[in-house]
């Protein structure tokens, strides 16, 4: 109970009681609960951990709902509402198409903008009837989208030339970190923000769809004037495969570790946990060479990885 | 790092592609289990797998109806459940969505001017529940009761929700067999500024001279008493009743409360509140607002029945 309170989530709601009397719970967190005004991803959590928020349920009672849309779609973000889900998709044309969902059925909602520049996926930000797509600058990369950081003020986004562009309505400061075109910009709980960088060539396994990977990761203290903390190079031979890295606790030291997928001609994908440092604390075994069963994305409450929520 | 389970015959990428969002983890497994889903090889199911002790244990998939496009995406309800949308290549979202079907409480703040907190009651059966406030979740204070009566959802607005100096307030709703309080339900005025008259519509659980509605008052928002409107006798079988009183001295945009009295258990009901120029809507106090009132005058002398 007081850890969600602490969250914020006032979603949660707890049952207990006798038959006769039940009796239902509600947190208020008063003054002090700021909710995170950060948005919403394909990625679940701002962390990079794909991992679902929400109380369990039994989700294969559920009759699922087919929902036609304009075209073929290539992402999706949900957004809860006061009664009800907000889904957003963007199609494989960039065009955005939002559906609110309630108690089974369904009904077609504007959202703008109307359309992103295909490929790119979206990030859902503001709540209730403000929900809409956070809309790139001309100069943003086509291959990720910007986070909201400062509660909302500024927004983080990477540009055409790979810089880290911390933007709000006094200006625009540039970081030359070298991103990845398609980073997905991770952010913990203390506004710094976390992206693969030093794009390379050097491993030619392209299962991504194209042979540029990082060689990397950087991150950005966007508190006070933004500024690079702390910068993590892999080995020679080696690159980050992925979008994406994750960005939790894993070992329970309080601290988040930052978990890799690193991988290296000749011998596949193995996963690897470093410190926030660049000391390697963890690696897993490689598997696969150039095949499906590569390790793709890291993330997952096993006994390999802890679960972090 | 070592290997604790493998589990064949799924996938979380296909070549080619930058979506990389094709996995999720999650309390939705059989016996509410953590698992991870993504699709099969061939992209046109889900597959759950959870971790037991030494093994990845397959537990249930589900069609998609066209292979998978999209990311997995979840949503928390608003009941507190998760959600899963996924985008397929027949050019359709699939969603599972539980329905709302748990009773659930709800709040919202607004923190414009004058702290009003909203405190909803959602999907519960009809009856009558009585909302509770506390800081601690140990000592519980009845706020009021309100009736559920052919209606899925009621939002009320808790009045002078400042006046709770704690920074953590918990509420909690508890259906009640015996309701205690009385509920304003309705209010009509006329007249003009500074002579009105009001018809208060009352519902009380009245049994009698030993449980019944003694009055209903008007009061500022400050807690001063303005009028009070004293019943000679119980209403046990008309059922809510509607007496009229006054005059009343307001400005027309005066804003002030009104609400009933029970001869043992005192203020505790439904309140109406506003200003003749806006109008009168439906709130809560929070538990002891007002209390001192109950002793001032006028008080019922005697009930006739």
């Amino acid at each position: 109970m007081m850890e969600y309170m602490k969250k914020c989530h006032f979603r949660n709601v707890l049952f207990t009681g006798l038959p006769r009397v039940p009796v239902v719970y509600l947190a208020l967190c008063g003054m002090l609960c700021i909710e995170s005004q950060a948005g919403r991803v394909t990625y679940q959590n701002l962390d990079g951990n794909l991992v679902a928020q929400g109380d369990p349920t039994d989700l294969i009672s559920v009759a699922p709902l087919d929902i036609p849309l304009n075209g073929p779609p290539a992402w999706l973000v949900s957004e809860t509402l006061e009664n009800g889900v907000l889904w957003v998709t963007v199609l494989e044309d960039g065009k955005v198409q939002a559906i609110k969902v309630s108690n089974g059925k369904y009904a077609v909602n504007n959202i703008q903008p109307s359309k992103l520049p295909p490929g790119m996926p979206p990030l859902l930000i503001g709540k209730g009837d403000t929900l809409r797509c956070w809309d790139p600058p001309a100069d943003a990369s086509d291959g990720t989208h910007g986070v909201l950081v400062g509660h909302g003020e500024s927004v983080a986004y990477i540009d055409n030339e790979g810089h880290l562009v911390v933007s709000s309505v006094s200006g625009a400061i540039r970081l030359p970190v070298a991103a990845l075109p398609d980073t997905r910009i991770l952010m913990d709980d203390g506004q710094r923000l976390l992206m693969l960088t030093d794009p390379t060539t050097r491993y030619l396994h392209g299962v991504l769809g194209d042979t540029t990977e990082a060689a990397s990761f950087t991150i950005v203290d966007t508190q006070g004037e933004p500024r690079v903390v702390a910068k993590v190079s892999v080995g020679d031979n080696e690159v980050i495969e992925g979008t994406s890295l994750l960005w939790v606790d894993v070992n329970g030291d309080q601290e988040r570790e930052i978990v890799a997928t690193v991988s290296a001609s000749g011998q596949g994908a193995r996963l690897r946990i470093y410190r926030e440092s660049g000391e390697t604390i963890a690696q897993g075994p490689a598997i696969g060479d150039h095949s499906d069963g590569a390790i793709k994305r890291p993330f997952f409450k096993t006994r390999i990885l802890v679960r972090v929520t | 790092m070592t290997l604790a389970g493998s589990h064949f015959g799924v996938t979380s990428h296909r070549i080619g592609s930058r979506n990389l969002d094709w996995a999720l983890a999650g309390p939705f497994g059989l016996r509410d289990h953590f698992v991870m889903v993504q699709p099969n090889d061939a992209r046109t199911h889900l597959v759950a797998v959870g971790m037991e002790v030494e093994a990845a244990v397959h537990h249930w998939n589900v069609a998609l109806g066209g292979e998978i496009r999209t990311n997995l995406s979840s949503a928390v309800t608003p009941s507190g459940g998760i959600a899963l949308g996924v985008g397929t290549s027949s050019s359709r979202l699939r969603i599972w969505q539980p329905e709302e079907r748990k009773p659930f409480l709800k709040m919202t703040q607004n923190f414009g001017g004058d702290s009003v907190v909203d405190v909803g009651l959602h999907g519960h059966p009809d009856g009558f529940y009585q909302l509770q406030s506390s800081s601690d979740l140990e000592e519980w204070e009845a706020m009021g009761e309100v009736a559920m009566d052919g209606q899925s959802d009621i939002n009320l607005p808790l009045l002078g929700a400042n006046s709770f100096s704690s920074p953590f307030i918990y509420f909690r709703a508890e259906e009640v067999m015996d309701p205690e309080f009385a509920d304003i339900v309705d209010v009509e005025w006329n007249g003009n500024e500074g002579d009105y008259q009001f018809q208060v519509t009352v519902r009380s659980p009245d049994s009698g001279c030993d449980q019944y509605a003694d009055w209903w008052e008007m009061m500022s928002d400050s807690g001063e008493l303005l009028y009070r409107r004293v019943l000679l006798h119980s209403h046990v079988t008309e059922q809510p009743f509607r007496r009229s009183g006054g005059p009343v001295s307001l400005e027309p945009d005066q804003s002030v409360i009104i609400r009933a009295h029970m001869n043992q258990s005192g203020y505790g009901g439904q309140v109406f509140y506003g200003s003749v120029a806006s109008g009168f809507v439906p709130g809560l106090l929070p538990a002891g607002f007002g209390r001192r009132l109950a002793s001032l005058p006028p008080l019922p002398e005697s009930c006739a029945f």
